[in-house]
């Protein structure tokens, strides 16, 4: 059961990440990864989100008829994103407002939904959680990959501290999203490259 | 039949579920979510207008017409006091930017006739152009102008370099302002 347990995880950091490998969730990557300081708060959001529906969906999996399983799923996934809209607003309220719309907005991510449908409603609750971990962290690592690139040159900054001398004009194209797509692409390839490396 | 009873109560169960755990969390959130706009909003008027202590909201009904536009819109209004005596105005407006409406708070003292602050509360203008307006680099030329001025950009107000659209709304917003408070004045 362990060892299902680290394979399902594992799963989601590199073979099967949802950024890079499946390639959902892509919107809120390129709108909310301008800042590593929003990554990390984006990550933590869709880890909660991701981990606690994919628990509940598997618990419920028998008892929800297969007609109305969509709908059952966005009830679940709505309410724990509305938990955590209204929380950071009540405890985190200069993250909520950096994060705007993406935060009720990850009802409809689609990492959530597909690892509902096609992992959550067919296994265990262990094994989804496995599952639910490893891609919310797997999209956590990668926004964040991006956040750093994206704010050091967009900003001169790390978690909006200067890194760079105060004269440092900051490339427009890495705070625009043109800047994130760019960085995306060549993580893929990074990924691909490296993967294939390993494999021959 | 039976078929739907089944799906009928697996959708009730888990919606009745799902509402009573969302009462249960907006009941306890409630309370501090408006204590956080309250305490932010009471910042943004301390840093707008920094020499008054209490802020009491104003009747924007009671302060006459109004000139309301589609790029303008009068939100709020309150009257900044200090020792208990009238000091100023400060006006919440909505001016539209590039990317939609750029809401300010305008601080002025009605005493020495100038502006006292300027702060930007939401916008969605460009990150990196046009939200620089937000900043204190291009909304301390407001301070302390007099209400006399023109506030045009180009002429004593200095646009953000690549905004000047939205350099434009924040100014429109003060000359506005300045206007309603020249003629109240009269």
């Amino acid at each position: 059961m362990m060892r299902e347990f680290w394979y399902h995880f594992r799963n989601g950091l590199l073979g099967e990440n949802p950024v890079l490998k499946l390639m959902i969730g892509l919107c809120s990557v390129l709108a909310v990864s301008v800042r590593v300081e929003n990554c990390l708060g984006m990550g933590a959001a869709v880890i909660f989100v991701l981990t606690c529906s994919s628990l509940v969906i598997s618990l419920i999996r028998n008892f929800v008829p297969n007609e109305v399983r969509i709908p059952i799923f966005i009830v679940v996934i709505s309410t724990f994103t509305t938990i955590v809209d209204l929380v950071m607003k009540a405890y985190l309220p200069p993250l909520s407002k950096a994060m705007g719309i993406f935060i009720p907005l990850i009802v409809v991510n689609c990492i959530i939904m597909a690892r509902a449908e096609a992992f959550a409603s067919r296994k265990p609750p262990l094994l989804a959680v496995a599952d639910a971990l490893g891609m919310g962290v797997g999209y956590t690592f990668v926004i964040t990959a991006i956040g750093v690139v994206r704010e050091l040159f967009g900003y001169g900054e790390i978690l909006s501290r200067p890194v760079f001398p105060r004269t440092y004009q900051g490339m427009m194209a890495m705070i625009l999203p043109p800047g994130a797509f760019l960085l995306i692409g060549i993580y893929i390839a990074l990924l691909n490259w490296s993967l294939r490396k390993v494999k021959s | 039949m039976r078929k739907i009873l089944r799906v009928a109560l697996a959708l009730t169960v888990v919606c009745v579920v799902a509402a009573l755990s969302l009462s249960v969390v907006y009941v306890v959130t409630k309370e501090k979510i408006a204590e956080e706009a309250k305490k932010e909003l009471k910042e943004a008027l301390g840093v707008v207008f920094p020499e008054a202590e209490t802020f009491t909201p104003l009747d924007l009904a009671a302060l006459g017409t109004l000139p309301e536009s589609k790029e303008l819109q009068f939100l709020e209004a309150y009257e900044a006091q200090s020792g208990g005596e009238r000091r100023g105005v400060v006006f919440k407006v909505a001016s539209t930017g590039y990317g939609g409406p750029i809401v300010l708070l305008v601080g002025v003292d009605t005493e020495e006739g100038k502006i006292t602050g300027l702060k930007v509360l939401e916008h969605q203008e460009t990150p990196g152009l046009g939200s620089n307006v937000a900043e204190a680099s291009f909304l301390s030329q407001f301070l302390g102008k007099s209400l006399e001025s023109p506030f045009r950009v180009g002429e004593d107000i200095q646009a953000v370099s690549g905004a000047t659209i939205s350099s434009r709304a924040v100014a429109r917003a003060c000359a506005k302002v300045a206007e309603i408070v020249r003629g109240e004045k009269r």
